[in-house]
């Protein structure tokens, strides 16, 4: 099913607001990656260790993480555009700040903290509300679009900032940044992005007025309500998608975030040279790109959580490639198949959760999802560095992480999708007009 | 604590090692003065928002007008 053009055959204003936001993850998450261009140099200017600039970015992860569910929070209050707004603009100005950092400590502060917090307004949880709630027919392919934003930030930005930084310095490249981020993002999301489509009076898709009233005369909700929808947020947690959806997420984050960190140490274990495993990284994130929008399409047309459960169990199979195969074969193998799985389970989770709890709490759902994902990353990155120091190999922690990704995979197919998903099971209330009795909740 | 090293997943810090090749790689296949390759980079990260903001604009402004027109045959001929 795909939305259908309105009578002038103009383009579902929802997809502006889709390219608002791809570009604001394009800016966010570009510059924030370009963090590592500088790394060297600060280095050298500063006479602190890598370890001492690693921690400023560590506390960055953490707060990035423990952010989410206040913005998620907020957004369901406030709606969703203030908050991108002001974390867009504080991220500017921040960005510009950067380069009068002249020790660890101001680094600490300004990227570990005001910058990483920040950037808990523009994450994939945070823009997703928006997605949500302009989308339903064509959720996922609209959030992979705008979670391959990052992506494409990535490769753009992070040349863009070497070369600037090689034709100025690096303090010129923080305030380019910030300059882009206050001149074009901040103006875009402010003319464009709308937190519902009834702000504009639109509905989700583009539908019509008629398609409304007619879903309305049949007593299907206008804009459908998540079967398990909840009054409080906390009760969602009283039902088993919540706790399979988190549950296969923080593997997510425990396999992602720890292959991220020691993949070139592991492959320094195995004689292999940081510039094939720098190539494979390279591979990985290509093939990356490529496969969120490829998943996010196709999982409009089908289960979720079939999907779900499949690139769980693909990065499980990359998992034990690590291990069972010899150190070259090992690391083409992680990178093709792991790069099928790495992101495409960002815009399944979202949309899944969406599916079945609605709009209502999805800030604070989505929130709290990611920020288990990023919480169980850290604790995921200090372990098998732990384990390698242990063992001096990282078989066993790639083990760990196989049999968890092989749980991950199993507990995201059991999701009873097509009882508790709106796409299958759409909320029929009670007719005030035809019925006298009270229309029930749908929990 | 090792510096972490993204491969894109959401917004993690990209790894200097992998910085460092993809400038390598850049370097030897354009051989571009630096400058050169921030103009054309330059260029591609205007282009998007630029046309988003038009269209998106245009795009507002004829559904107004559509309205406007709508709203003016509704009105009783006196």
């Amino acid at each position: 099913m795909t939305a259908q053009p309105n009578d002038s055959g103009e383009r579902f204003y929802g997809w502006y607001v889709v390219g608002a936001l791809f570009f604001a993850m394009f800016l966010v998450v570009g510059t924030r990656q370009g963090f590592g261009v500088f790394v060297e140099t600060w280095e050298e200017e500063w006479g602190v260790s890598v370890g001492a600039i690693s921690a400023a970015a560590s506390i960055g992860w953490l707060l990035n993480g423990i952010s989410q569910p206040f913005y998620g929070r907020l957004a369901d209050r406030i709606g969703g555009r203030p908050v991108v707004l002001v974390s867009m603009t504080v991220m500017g100005f921040a960005f510009i700040a950067m380069a009068f950092v002249n020790n660890v400590w101001m680094l600490a502060l300004l990227y570990g903290v005001i910058i990483s917090w920040a950037a808990g307004g523009i994450s994939p949880s945070m823009t997703g509300i928006f997605v949500v709630r302009w989308f339903q027919r064509q959720r996922g392919t609209a959030m992979s679009l705008l979670i391959s934003g990052g992506s494409v930030g990535g490769l753009v930005l992070i040349p863009f900032l070497t070369y600037l930084f090689l034709a100025t310095n690096w303090q010129t490249a923080w305030v380019v940044a910030g300059v882009l981020t206050l001149v074009l993002g901040v103006p875009l999301l402010w003319g464009i992005v709308r937190s519902d489509p009834s702000d504009m009076g639109l509905h989700p898709d583009g539908d019509s007025d008629e398609l409304m009233s007619e879903r309305a005369a049949s007593g299907v909700d206008a804009v459908p309500v998540g079967p398990l929808d909840a009054a409080r947020w906390q009760d969602s947690y009283h039902s088993a998608p919540m706790w399979q959806l988190s549950t296969a997420y923080v593997v997510c984050g425990i396999t992602t975030a720890s292959v991220a960190v020691h993949f070139v140490r592991w492959a320094a274990s195995e004689d292999i040279s940081p510039g094939t495993a720098a190539l494979a990284f390279g591979l990985l994130s290509g093939i990356n790109a490529a496969s969120v929008l490829f998943v996010g399409a196709v999982s409009d047309r089908m289960q979720r959580k079939t999907l779900l459960g499949a690139m769980y169990l693909i990065r499980a199979v990359a998992f034990l490639a690590l291990i069972a195969l010899p150190g070259q074969a090992a690391l083409w193998t992680f990178a093709i198949v792991g790069g099928v799985s790495w992101l495409a389970t960002v815009p399944l989770t979202t949309s899944l959760t969406a599916d079945v709890y609605g709009l209502r709490h999805i800030g604070m759902l989505g929130g709290l999802t990611l920020m288990v994902h990023q919480l169980g990353g850290a604790l995921a990155v200090v372990l098998f560095g732990f384990a390698f120091d242990v063992w001096g190999s990282y078989d066993i922690p790639f083990a760990v992480g196989a049999v968890t990704l092989v749980g991950a995979g199993l507990i995201s197919l059991t999701i009873r999708e097509r009882h508790v998903s709106a796409r299958y099971a759409p909320v029929v209330r009670a007719r005030p007009d035809l019925d006298a009795a009270p229309a029930g909740g749908s929990g | 604590m090792p510096l972490p090293r993204s491969v894109l997943h959401h917004a993690e810090a990209i790894d200097p090692t992998l910085a460092a090749w993809i400038r390598h790689k850049i370097d030897d296949i354009l051989g571009l003065e630096p400058v050169t390759i921030v103009a054309i980079l330059g260029v591609v990260i205007l282009a998007f928002p630029v046309w988003l903001g038009a269209s998106a604009v245009r795009q507002r402004r004829r559904a107004e007008s559509e309205a406007h027109s709508a709203e003016s045959l509704d009105v009783p001929q006196s």
